[in-house]
């Protein structure tokens, strides 16, 4: 009898035992199909340049949360380690260190010029895949392909070959166009690219007008503006600099054409700075729409998230922002088993999705190219009506610069 | 004369490592500060290089504005001169980082020592401007270096290599870093203890007697700026090949300024001082913005900005030494009032 | 372009870095400290000011409203400044007292971020070009210089003519001497702070005016630096000085060669002048010792 009871009390211990210790086991393997997705994502939060690189930031965001709802990527949560660097170079390498040791499987945002080639270095020694969104690419991301950069924002080299084609496309007959860039090589390397592809499709005379960064004293410039009364007056300037330019511009002599190089400008820059009656003809290029542009199922579930979070639809970042979501998105689909670092990289090397309406090209990444082809829009600012409408069709081209019709 | 009495000569009475029952308890602490970065992984290791390549730069600062007395503005521009030699002899002739320090010492020495010619006639206060126009100098020519050579991205350096052992793990610029440290921290202090700084601290504190004695105002002024000039450029190069990349856009006044806040933290003429705040700098930001998180404001949220206010509090209760001031202000509160009235 | 336009535009940016130029004199005067935060504090006031006037609804009232609000901010600030550098003793490290007011500015860029988000704005201010005598010319640079000189002109007839002003004068002196007259040496300290920080409050909303607020935009302050300095440090009159080469510098680089060497000729002209006449600008040997 009491070998029974005994026997009984065993396999009754050794039932419970095994049931704990598929529980335990199953808990164990629902921990790591639950482990979520980690990215690091390297925004200014504040400081100088927030304004224009949050915006990109705050959609992505949107999306995530969105997606996280929906039940994440491949039943798993996507969850984004954020940091404020406010482009500066010591902070951002901080994070990127902070990062790999939490490990993140890569590294996004970096929209400034200065932050984005030390934190690659950086990244690059670490083995971490950067993916830089929008506004603002570097060269870096271009062809002949650096294993760990991608891009997904507005390479500035390439906006500069857009820019002069628009001009030309502005003012067919047109002689003279001139360039206001800041003092940074991004910013002169893209003034420069504008010029040239303008002279190259019938411009005769090019001139750029550099100022300090510190400049908020536009009127010496555009004095010389007035007195050289280009076709066409372009720019690779940033939203203060813009801020502080266009009011005097407008209110000068001035009556032909201004192309604003959407470097994170934001809508609300222009309809603030250019008055009501301002015989200024301006008029904006950028990659993503904005302003009610776009027709497809994500420019619209972008714009519901946008109205839901009771954000204005007047900035094109957010489409880059949502876009760069999308990217993401489709990458961890495909990416194997934990998706390390490496995992990622290979997954991002192989992303070819239809933006849904954001832009006007397939967003693609290949092992060649981790840029791919972009499609650029025109947008006229109707100053009367405070509102930007698109201009044309879209003007593709390809990352060794070449316009694509 | 009296202040010829006052603290700043005496120290060079002693020899250049303290003696006596210190030195052990401070050789343990050194070790200790040596080999805790190993045990914090790859955070600390990079923390600890990136101090420590900022403390070579400050250190020579600190010598320049608490030895000698004169205010620079030109940090960034000296360290702009070194790491754009190493970026372009690597690039261009693939020469590594030993001739960019050869280079940058060169090339700092003589930027230095023609800014203060031009300037130190006048004032040192005229120096400043002196560097001030050398940083808007180099800055343009930076900016048309990058763009010509590197097409605005900057120049990309690889491990360093020293007697063909590759600098390539953080373990290793650790490594690196300590052995620079020592050398640049002998330097200065002999040569503060040394007739050469005895002539510099007269030089700030009693300049009339100084010229009675003949040491001539113009000759040490300009031999000191050359000289932490040289170091200065010499700490570009290696921040460079620290940072991995080399563009105009890191160096500008903002750049500067951060320097001689660590120099005004770490008292001005200290250099282990200089050391420490360095240091302070390079984590303070993260430590704040880590403590805030845990608050739950981090970079998601509207309040970003705070970290930049704790950031400037910080700084001024560190510089103004506001809690012994509190502590005696609570104490003592007659002597505290009687204290403020004095000038 | 005309030449009527262009000195307007000239004498508007001279007046703007007067203001702050005069601020960096004042501090530096009486307490050997170098002001970085000049510039934080004019956008910080900007942006009150801005805040103020929209709230009250704009027009002259709202304006008014905004600009007193954006004074006593200023004024706070500088009290604020007062206080910490109070502790430092007059034989002490002014080199501290500078990297306290780069503290400071630290502080009030992470207040623009957190409070206005640094959001680029633009004032509510109306631009019209006005026309006389067949020339067309900026109101709003009319309005900077004679606003500017008007406040200028007091300045310096307080600096130099009223009693407050010689005060001032023996308290940075030599601050013993200035107490055993009987001169309350540590009122006039807090004043002398609380002025420089209006007057680059002032400054700042110029700058506003002729461009844009954002955080940014503070570094109008460092202009203001370079054009005290140029003028020597010593003297009011010297700010006045520096301020206008530095305007004229700027304004004529900009038009006949490059604005990108905007800032970078008037600096680079002077230690080239400076290398050529040792005594410096002000052309007065005060002293042997040199520093």
């Amino acid at each position: 009898m009491l070998k029974e009871q005994i026997a009984a009390t065993l396999l009754g211990l050794a039932r419970i035992a095994a049931v704990a210790a598929a529980t335990v086991s199953m808990a164990q393997a629902a921990q790591a199909a639950e482990a979520p997705y980690k990215l690091g994502y390297l925004v200014d939060a504040s400081g100088q340049q927030s304004t224009t690189l949050k915006p990109t930031f705050d959609a992505f965001q949107l999306y995530i949360a969105q997606l996280n709802r929906a039940g994440g990527v491949n039943g798993r949560q996507v969850q984004i380690v954020t940091r404020d660097i406010q482009s500066d170079t010591q902070r951002s390498l901080n994070a990127v260190e902070q990062l790999r040791s939490e490990s993140v499987s890569a590294v996004l945002g970096l929209g400034a010029t200065n932050t984005h080639a030390p934190v690659y270095a950086a990244a690059q020694k670490l083995g971490l895949p950067v993916l830089a969104s929008n506004p603002i690419n570097i060269p870096i991301v271009l062809p002949p392909v650096k294993p760990y950069a991608f891009g997904l924002g507005q390479e500035l080299s390439l906006a500069g070959i857009i820019g002069g084609h628009f001009a030309h496309r502005l003012r067919p007959q047109g002689k003279t166009i001139a360039c206001v860039a800041f003092e940074v090589p991004g910013s002169i390397l893209s003034c420069n690219k504008i010029l040239e592809q303008a002279k190259a499709e019938g411009y005769q005379r090019g001139e750029l007008y550099t100022v300090p960064i510190s400049q908020r004293d536009f009127r010496a410039v555009v004095d010389r503006i007035v007195s050289l009364n280009p076709d066409v007056v372009a720019d690779c300037i940033g939203r203060e600099h813009l801020a502080a330019l266009l009011p005097v511009l407008a209110a000068s002599a001035y009556s032909g054409i201004f192309l604003s190089m959407d470097t994170g400008i934001g809508d609300k820059t222009l309809i603030d700075a250019v008055p009501a009656n301002s015989k200024l003809q301006v008029y904006s290029f950028t990659r993503f729409v904005t302003h009610g542009d776009g027709a497809g199922s994500q420019a619209s579930a972008l714009r519901t998230a946008l109205a839901a979070a009771h954000m204005p639809d007047d900035d094109a970042s957010y489409a880059g922002g949502w876009a760069l979501g999308l990217v993401v998105t489709d990458a961890l689909r495909r990416c194997q088993g934990a998706c390390g670092p490496d995992a990622l990289r290979a997954a991002l090397e192989n992303v070819d999705i239809d933006s849904g309406g954001l832009t006007g090209a397939r967003l693609t990444f290949t092992p060649n190219d981790h840029y791919g082809p972009s499609a650029w829009r025109l947008y006229r600012y109707d100053a009367a009506g405070k509102s930007l409408s698109a201009v044309g069709g879209w003007q593709r081209i390809a990352s060794d610069g070449k316009l694509t019709p | 004369m009296s202040s010829l009495q006052s603290g700043a000569l005496e120290p060079h009475t002693r020899t250049i490592f303290p003696r006596g029952a210190v030195q052990p308890a401070l050789l343990a602490v050194a070790i200790a500060a040596l080999g805790a970065p190993f045990a914090l992984g790859g955070y600390g290791l990079y923390i600890a290089s990136s101090g420590g390549v900022m403390a070579l730069g400050a250190m020579a600062l600190t010598v320049l504005s608490g030895s000698a007395g004169l205010p620079s503005l030109g940090t960034a521009a000296f360290m702009a001169i070194g790491a754009f030699s190493a970026g372009i002899l690597a690039t261009q002739w693939g020469l590594g980082m030993l001739p960019a320090l050869l280079l940058a010492l060169v090339l700092g020495f003589a930027a230095g020592a023609g800014v203060a010619l031009l300037t130190l006639r006048v004032s040192g206060l005229y120096l400043a401007v002196g560097t001030l126009a050398l940083q808007h100098v180099v800055q343009i020519v930076a900016t048309d270096l990058d763009l010509k050579f590197t097409y605005a991205s900057g120049f990309m350096l690889e491990s360093p290599h020293i007697a063909g052992l590759a600098i390539d793990t953080p373990a290793k610029w650790w490594g690196m870093t300590i052995v620079l440290l020592l050398g640049v921290y002998v330097l200065f202090r002999s040569l503060q203890r040394g007739h050469v700084g005895r002539e510099w601290a007269l030089l700030r504190m009693e300049p009339t007697a100084a010229a009675t004695l003949g040491v001539s105002p113009v000759r040490a002024r300009l031999t000191v700026f050359a000289l932490t000039s040289a170091v200065i450029a010499a700490s570009g190069a290696i921040d460079g090949y620290r940072l991995g990349n080399v563009q105009a856009t890191g160096y500008s006044l903002h750049l500067a300024i951060m320097y001689l806040t660590v120099v005004a933290l770490g008292g001005a003429g200290g250099l282990v001082g200089a050391v420490v705040a360095s240091y302070a700098i390079v984590v303070l930001p993260d430590a704040i913005a880590a403590v805030l998180a845990t608050l739950g404001i981090d970079a998601t949220t509207r309040l970003a900005g705070i970290d930049n206010m704790l950031l400037g509090a910080l700084l001024v209760c560190a510089l103004l030494d506001l809690p012994a001031r509190a502590r005696r202000v609570i104490l003592r509160p007659g002597a505290a009032s009687a204290a403020r009235r004095e000038p | 372009m005309n030449v009527w336009s262009f000195s307007l535009d000239l004498l508007s940016s001279a007046v703007t870095y007067a203001l702050l130029a005069l601020a960096v004199v004042l501090a530096w005067r009486t307490s050997r400290v170098l002001m970085f935060c000049v510039g934080e504090i004019g956008m910080t006031s900007a942006y009150v000011m801005n805040g103020i006037a929209r709230a009250a609804g704009g027009g002259v009232w709202g304006f008014a409203l905004g600009v007193a609000g954006a004074l006593v901010v200023a004024a706070l600030i500088g009290w604020l400044l007062f206080a910490l550098l109070r502790q430092l003793s007059a034989a002490g490290d002014y080199f501290v007292g500078t990297v306290v007011t780069i503290a400071v500015s630290i502080f009030l860029t992470g207040l623009m971020s957190s409070v206005w988000s640094g959001e680029t704005v633009q004032l509510p201010l109306p631009h019209p070009m006005l026309a006389w005598g067949g020339v067309t010319f900026s109101a709003v640079s009319a309005c900077i210089v004679v606003i500017g000189a008007a406040l200028i002109g007091v300045l310096l007839f307080a600096f130099y003519q009223s009693r407050a002003g010689i005060e001032l004068q023996a308290v940075a002196g030599n601050w013993t001497l200035a107490v055993l007259s009987g001169i309350p040496a540590a009122r006039w300290f807090a004043a002398v702070w609380i002025v420089a920080s209006m007057l680059s409050a002032v400054g700042g909303i110029f700058s506003g005016v002729i461009s844009a607020v954002s955080i940014s935009g503070a570094a109008v302050g460092f202009s203001g630096i370079v054009a005290a300095i140029m003028g020597g440090l010593t003297s009011p009159a010297g700010a006045l000085a520096g301020a206008f080469a530095l305007a004229l510098g700027e304004n004529l680089t900009s038009l006949w060669f490059d604005a990108r060497y905007s800032v970078a000729v008037p600096v680079v002209l002077l230690v080239l002048l400076l290398a050529l006449r040792p005594a410096g600008l002000s052309g007065r040997v005060e002293h042997i010792s040199r520093s």
